[in-house]
C-alpha cells in the first residue's frame, strides 16, 4: 500500500481567547490517499472548518503531526507554509472569494504568479483550466458580471490550474441554488474521475454522499468514518 | 438640533479618526495664523493711518553695501542726505510734501544722571502725514521744525510707561536732551510703538539744515505725499531726472546716486510685496495639504458607511440629506480644529517671540490680534466646504448593490479619489519643502560665510561726545588713549581698540579713491572702497589676520606720515597680480584729507552687514588720523559672556566722561545674529512648518495604505491562502503607498522647480542647487515608505482563516 498523501496523527487544536481555552480538535487521526474523494461532515461547531484550515496549512496544530506528500508540515514557518500551500493545495470556498478588481483570467492566474512561472506557461495553464470548467469564453469578464454558479466554476479553475496535490472545498455549494450546486458537484466529480484528490467539508447529506468516504466529527473528535455505498 | 446631536455622536464613535482630522486641521490653522500675524505685522509695520497718497522716496546706489531699505531692481535703496532732499523738495512738481526722519540716539539727563535714549529726528510734518493722534497733548506744529526753534519732543507710549511710570502731567514738562532743553508736547499712542518705530523713545522735531549737512551723509528715510493726479511712476521719473542733474552738479558726492519713488510698503525692503505674497502662498499650501489629508480620512470613513447610507437611502433619505449630515459632521470637526488651532497658534507665536528675543524687530511686533483671529476663524469655517464636500458628494451616491452580498473587495471609485488626494498632498508638500529649503539654504550660506574676524568673547559699545564740547582732533586722540588704557586695565580684558565702523554692525562708508599716480578720471570713473578708521590694536583685538606687511604701530597713531592697511579684495582689485605693500592711494571724498596714503599691510577681508557674503574692497586708516566724536569701541575679553563686563566698563568710562554714558553695548555674536536674525528665525519657523506638512502628508499616506489594507483584508487573506509569501503581500501593499507618492512627487517637483526659479530673485536664493531637490525627494520618499511599511507589515500577518470567515 502506498503512503497516504495526507496523514494526521494525534492532532490537537486549542484556541486561547481571554484566558479561555477552546478545544476545537482533539486526537485527530486521519489518512487521505492520493485519488480519494473524502468528505468531512458534522454539526455546526464540531471543528470541520478548523480541520480544513489545518489540512490547507492555513493554521497549525497545537499538538500532533501532519505529513503532506511525505513532508512534515506541522511546524513550518509562515513563508514555508505559504510555499507548500501554493504548490500542494487548491482551495474552493463557499463564497467563491474571487477578487473583484481582477477579471476571470487574472483571478485564475493568481496562484501561478506566486510561483514565479513564466507568462507563456501561465497563460497556457489558465486557458486549459478555464476550458475544463467551461468558462474560457468569459475570461475577460469581471466577477460581478457572472452568476454565482459561474463564479464558483471560476474558483474551481483557480484551484486546479496549479495542479495541486489536493483540492480542499469548504461548503462549495453553500451559496448556490440547487441547480448550480448540482453543477458544481458534477464538476468536482469529473475532476475526481480525472484523478484529483478531493477533501470536502459539507453538512449537506446529499452532497456528502458524492464522496467515497465520509469522516464524521463531533465536538472536535472523529466519531465515525463511513464508506459510501457503491 | 437633533442633526447636530447625531453628528456629535457619530464623531465620538469615530474618535480615533476624528482626532486625526482635528489635529491635522488644528496644526494647519495654527501655522496659518502664525503666518497671518507675520503678514499683518509687515503690512502695518509703517503705522500710517491713510497710506493712499504716501509713497516711499529713496536715493539709490549700485553698491549693495549701501542698502538701507534693501534692494529693488538690482540697486540698493540707500538713505538720503539733507542737501539732496532739499533739492528734491524745491524742484519736484509731483510730490506735494516730503517727510523725512532718521534714527539716532541722544543723552537724556535727569537729576544729573545721564541715560542714552533712542530717538527719531524728524521733520515736523511726520505726525500729521502719518495720521498720528496723540494719546495726550498735541503733535508738532509746523514752526517747530525750523532752524532755531526751541526743542520739542513727542514721547512714545513705551518710554512713557518705562521711564515715567505712565505718569500724567508729563506733557508740558521739560527734558534735557544732549544738553539742551526740550519741551514734551505730547505722548503718542501704543499703536505707534511697533513696526519701524518699535524701540523708539522720542520723536524730536529737527530742522533740515542743508548748509551744515554733508551731501554724502545719507541717513534719512524719506516719504512723499503725491500731488493729486500724480502717480508713483511719474514721481519716480521726475526724481530720477533731478538725481541725474545732481550727479552732474556734485560729482564728488553724487556720482553713483539716483532716486526712486516706490509704494510705501517697500520701505521695509524692495521685495516686500513678493515676500508677503509668498508667505500667503505658503499658508495656502499648508491649508490645502491639510484639507487633502482630511478629505482622504473623510472618504475612508464615508466608504466604511456606504452600507449605512444605502440603508438610509432605501428608507427614503435623499442625497441632499446625506450631504447635509456629512457636512454637519465636518463642521463639528472644523469647529473643534479651529478652537484648538487658534490656541496652538497663539502659543506658537509666543514661543517664537521668546526664541527670537525681545530685540527682534520682526517677531517682537507680531501679535494674535483681531485680524489674525478673524483669519483663523474664517479658515475654520471655509474648511468644511473644502474638505467635507468632496467626500460627502462621493459617499452619498446611492448604491443599492451595497445591500447585497458581493464579491467586490474595494469600491474602485473611492480608491482612485483617495489616491489622487494623497498624490495632491505629496505634491503640495514637495512644493512647500523646496521653497522653504531654498530660503533655509540661503540663511545657512550667509551664516557660514567666513567673517574675517573672531567674534568670540568680544563686545562693542558706543560713546559719542557732543559737538557742543568743541573738541579738536588732538583732544579726541587724547580722550581715546585714556579710554583704551582704562579698558585694558580692567580684569578679564585682553585688549581694546576703537573703530568708526563695527564689522557686521554698521553700514559701510564708501568713498572714491585714486590709486598711485594713475589718472583720476571723473568721479563716476574713480574706484570706490569702504573706509574704516581703526584704532592701534583694532586688528589684534578683533583677530583679523594680517596676510602681508604689518598692522598699525604707535608711529602711525601719532599723526605722522599717513599709513593705510588694505583688505585682500582691495589689493586684488587695485593692484592685481602685485603686492599692495608700499603702494599708495588717496581718498577723494568731502571731509577727508587728499593726502597720499602709503599701504603698509594687507589683512583678511571682513564681511560687512547685509552683503550676503559678497565683500568689496576695504581700506583702514589710523583712527588718530581721522578722529570722530562718535566712537565705537571693541573689547576682547576672557569672559565667556563678554556682556558681564558692561557695568564695569560703564563705570570706568564714566570716571573719564561723566556726562555721556556708553550705549549700544552688544557682544559681537549678538551683532552677528542680528544681521540674519529675522531671516534665521523665519527660516526655522518655516522649516518647522515644512516638517509638519511632511508629517501630515506621511499620515495621509499611512491612512491611505492602512485603509486599503482594511478594505482588502479579505482579498489579502485570500492571496495568502493561495500561497502568496508575506514579502509579496508587503510589496503589494507598499505599492499602494508609493504610487500616489510617485505621481504627486513628480508633478510636485516640476512645479517646485518652476516656482523656485520664479522666486529666486525675491529670496536671493539659489534655485540651481541640486542638493535641495535631492534632499526633498529623499525625505518625502523615506517618509512615505516609513508610513506605508507599518500597515504593509500588518497586512502580511493577516490570518487568512479570520479574513476569509463568512
Amino acid at each position: 500500500m502506498t503512503a497516504p498523501l495526507i496523514k494526521l496523527e494525534t492532532v490537537k487544536k486549542v484556541f486561547l481567547t481571554d484566558e479561555v481555552e477552546t478545544h476545537a480538535l482533539d486526537n485527530i487521526n486521519i489518512e487521505i490517499h492520493r485519488g480519494e474523494y473524502v468528505s468531512i461532515a458534522g454539526p455546526s461547531g464540531c471543528g470541520k472548518s478548523t480541520l480544513l484550515s489545518i489540512l490547507g496549512l492555513l493554521d497549525t496544530p497545537t499538538d500532533g503531526t501532519y505529513t503532506l506528500n511525505d513532508q512534515a508540515v506541522a511546524k513550518l514557518s509562515l513563508a514555508q507554509r505559504a510555499r507548500v500551500r501554493n504548490r500542494e493545495v487548491g482551495f474552493i470556498f463557499q463564497s467563491f472569494n474571487l477578487i473583484g478588481d481582477l477579471n476571470v483570467f487574472e483571478n485564475v492566474e493568481l496562484p501561478l504568479t506566486y510561483r514565479g512561472m513564466r507568462a507563456a506557461e501561465r497563460k497556457q495553464r489558465v486557458t486549459a483550466a478555464l476550458e475544463r470548467v467551461g468558462m474560457a469564453h468569459r475570461a475577460k469578464h469581471l466577477p460581478s458580471q457572472l452568476s454565482g454558479g459561474q463564479q464558483q466554476r471560476v474558483a474551481v479553475a483557480r484551484a486546479v490550474c496549479g495542479e495541486p496535490s489536493i483540492l480542499l472545498a469548504d461548503e462549495p455549494t453553500g451559496n448556490l441554488d440547487s441547480k448550480n450546486g448540482e453543477a458544481v458537484m458534477d464538476l468536482l466529480k469529473e475532476l475526481h474521475m480525472s484523478g484529483a484528490t478531493i477533501c470536502m467539508v459539507t453538512h449537506d447529506a446529499r452532497y456528502a454522499s458524492h464522496a467515497a468516504r465520509t469522516i464524521h466529527l463531533f465536538d472536535g473528535r472523529v466519531v465515525e468514518e463511513s464508506v459510501a455505498a457503491v | 438640533m437633533t442633526g447636530l446631536w447625531q453628528a456629535l455622536r457619530t464623531v465620538r464613535r469615530q474618535s480615533a479618526s476624528a482626532a486625526v482630522v482635528v489635529v491635522t486641521l488644528a496644526v494647519s490653522i495654527a501655522a496659518t495664523t502664525i503666518i497671518a500675524s507675520l503678514i499683518e505685522f509687515l503690512v502695518h509695520a509703517i503705522p500710517v493711518a491713510d497710506p493712499s497718497r504716501l509713497a516711499m522716496v529713496s536715493s539709490t546706489d549700485p553698491r549693495p553695501s549701501q542698502a538701507q531699505s534693501g534692494m529693488s531692481g538690482g540697486v540698493a535703496l540707500s538713505g538720503t542726505s539733507v542737501p539732496d532732499l532739499v533739492d528734491w523738495s524745491a524742484r519736484s512738481r509731483t510730490i506735494d510734501e516730503f517727510i523725512a526722519f532718521r534714527y539716532d540716539s541722544a543723552t537724556l539727563r535727569e537729576n544729573g544722571v545721564p541715560e542714552r535714549v533712542r530717538v527719531v529726528r524728524t521733520t515736523a510734518n511726520l505726525p500729521t502725514a502719518f495720521g498720528f493722534q496723540p494719546a495726550f497733548g498735541r503733535i508738532f506744529r509746523a514752526e517747530e521744525g525750523r532752524a532755531g526753534a526751541p526743542g520739542v519732543v513727542l514721547v512714545t507710549d513705551r518710554f512713557w510707561r518705562r521711564h515715567f511710570d505712565a505718569r500724567a502731567g508729563v506733557v508740558g514738562s521739560s527734558l534735557i536732551l544732549d544738553g539742551a532743553p526740550h519741551a514734551v508736547a505730547g505722548v503718542l499712542p501704543p499703536a505707534l510703538s511697533r513696526g519701524i518705530f518699535t524701540d523708539v523713545d522720542f520723536f524730536v522735531a529737527a530742522p533740515l539744515d542743508a548748509a551744515r549737512a554733508a551731501r554724502d551723509d545719507r541717513r534719512l528715510f524719506v516719504f512723499g505725499r503725491l500731488r493729486p493726479g500724480a502717480t508713483i511712476d511719474q514721481a519716480s521719473a521726475e526724481l530720477s531726472s533731478i538725481a541725474a542733474d545732481l550727479r552732474r552738479r556734485y560729482p564728488a558726492t553724487n556720482a553713483q546716486t539716483g532716486a526712486v519713488v516706490r509704494p510705501l510698503l517697500e520701505q521695509l525692503g524692495g521685495n516686500i510685496a513678493a515676500i508677503v505674497g509668498i508667505m500667503a502662498f505658503i499658508a495656502a499650501l499648508i491649508v490645502a495639504t491639510a484639507c487633502a489629508n482630511v478629505s482622504n480620512v473623510m472618504l475612508a470613513l464615508g466608504a466604511a458607511r456606504h452600507r449605512e447610507l444605502s440603508i438610509r437611502s432605501a428608507l427614503g433619505a435623499g442625497r441632499l440629506e446625506h450631504v447635509r449630515r456629512l457636512m454637519l459632521e465636518a463642521a463639528v470637526l472644523a469647529a473643534a480644529a479651529g478652537a484648538l488651532g487658534i490656541l496652538l497658534g497663539a502659543s506658537g507665536l509666543d514661543a517664537i517671540k521668546r526664541f527670537a528675543g525681545p530685540e527682534s524687530r520682526l517677531f517682537g511686533g507680531t501679535a494674535m490680534n483681531l485680524w489674525v483671529l478673524a483669519t483663523g476663524v474664517l479658515v475654520s469655517f471655509v474648511l468644511p466646504l473644502a474638505f467635507g464636500l468632496l467626500p460627502a458628494l462621493n459617499v452619498s451616491k446611492p448604491n443599492a448593490a451595497e445591500l447585497k452580498d458581493g464579491t467586490r473587495t474595494i469600491h474602485p471609485g473611492s480608491r482612485r479619489l483617495r489616491t489622487a488626494l494623497t498624490a495632491l498632498q505629496v505634491g503640495l508638500t514637495v512644493v512647500l519643502m523646496v521653497q522653504i529649503a531654498i530660503m533655509g539654504r540661503r540663511v545657512l550660506t550667509i551664516g557660514t560665510a567666513p567673517l574675517g574676524f573672531d567674534p568670540e568673547r568680544t563686545l562693542a559699545f558706543t560713546l559719542e561726545l557732543p559737538e557742543s564740547r568743541g573738541l579738536d582732533a588732538e583732544r579726541l586722540r587724547s580722550f581715546e588713549r585714556q579710554v583704551v588704557a582704562e579698558l585694558e586695565a580692567l580684569p578679564q580684558v585682553d585688549s581694546a581698540s576703537l573703530t568708526s565702523r563695527v564689522p557686521m554692525g554698521d553700514r559701510e562708508q564708501i568713498v572714491p579713491v585714486t590709486i598711485d599716480n594713475r589718472p583720476a578720471g571723473t568721479p563716476a570713473e574713480m574706484p570706490a572702497t569702504a573706509i574704516v578708521a581703526a584704532g592701534l590694536d583694532f586688528f589684534s583685538t578683533l583677530r583679523v589676520p594680517v596676510d602681508e606687511g604689518r598692522a598699525f604701530t604707535p608711529a602711525d597713531a601719532g599723526g605722522g606720515p599717513p599709513a593705510v592697511v588694505v583688505s585682500r579684495e582691495a589689493a586684488r582689485r587695485f593692484w592685481p597680480g602685485q603686492s599692495a605693500v608700499g603702494r599708495t592711494l588717496t581718498v577723494r571724498a568731502e571731509g577727508w584729507p587728499a593726502t597720499p596714503l602709503r599701504v603698509v599691510g594687507v589683512v583678511r577681508d571682513v564681511r560687512p552687514a547685509d552683503a550676503d557674503g559678497r565683500v568689496g574692497p576695504q581700506v583702514y586708516v589710523p583712527w588718530s588720523w581721522h578722529p570722530e566724536r562718535r566712537m565705537r569701541f571693541v573689547v576682547r575679553t576672557t569672559a565667556d559672556d563678554p556682556l558681564q563686563l558692561v557695568p564695569a566698563i560703564r563705570a570706568r568710562v564714566a570716571m573719564i566722561e561723566p556726562d555721556e554714558p556708553i550705549f549700544d553695548a552688544f557682544s559681537m555674536k549678538q551683532i552677528l545674529y542680528q544681521d540674519v536674525a529675522s531671516e534665521y528665525v523665519l527660516s526655522i519657523v518655516f522649516t518647522a512648518i515644512a516638517l509638519i506638512a511632511l508629517a501630515v502628508a506621511a499620515v495621509g499616506v499611512y491612512g491611505l495604505v492602512a485603509h486599503n489594507v482594511t478594505q482588502r483584508t479579505r482579498e489579502i487573506g485570500l492571496r495568502l491562502a493561495l500561497g502568496a509569501a508575506p514579502a509579496a503581500v508587503i510589496r503589494m501593499v507598499l505599492s499602494d503607498g508609493t504610487r500616489p507618492v510617485l505621481y504627486g512627487g513628480v508633478v510636485g517637483l516640476a512645479v517646485a522647480v518652476a516656482l523656485a526659479f520664479a522666486t529666486a530673485a525675491t529670496f536671493l536664493g539659489n534655485a540651481r542647487d541640486p542638493i535641495i531637490y535631492v534632499a526633498v525627494v529623499l525625505m518625502v520618499s523615506f517618509a512615505a515608505l516609513a508610513a506605508s511599511y507599518m500597515p504593509a507589515r500588518r497586512a502580511s500577518h493577516i490570518d487568512p482563516v479570520e479574513a476569509l470567515r463568512d
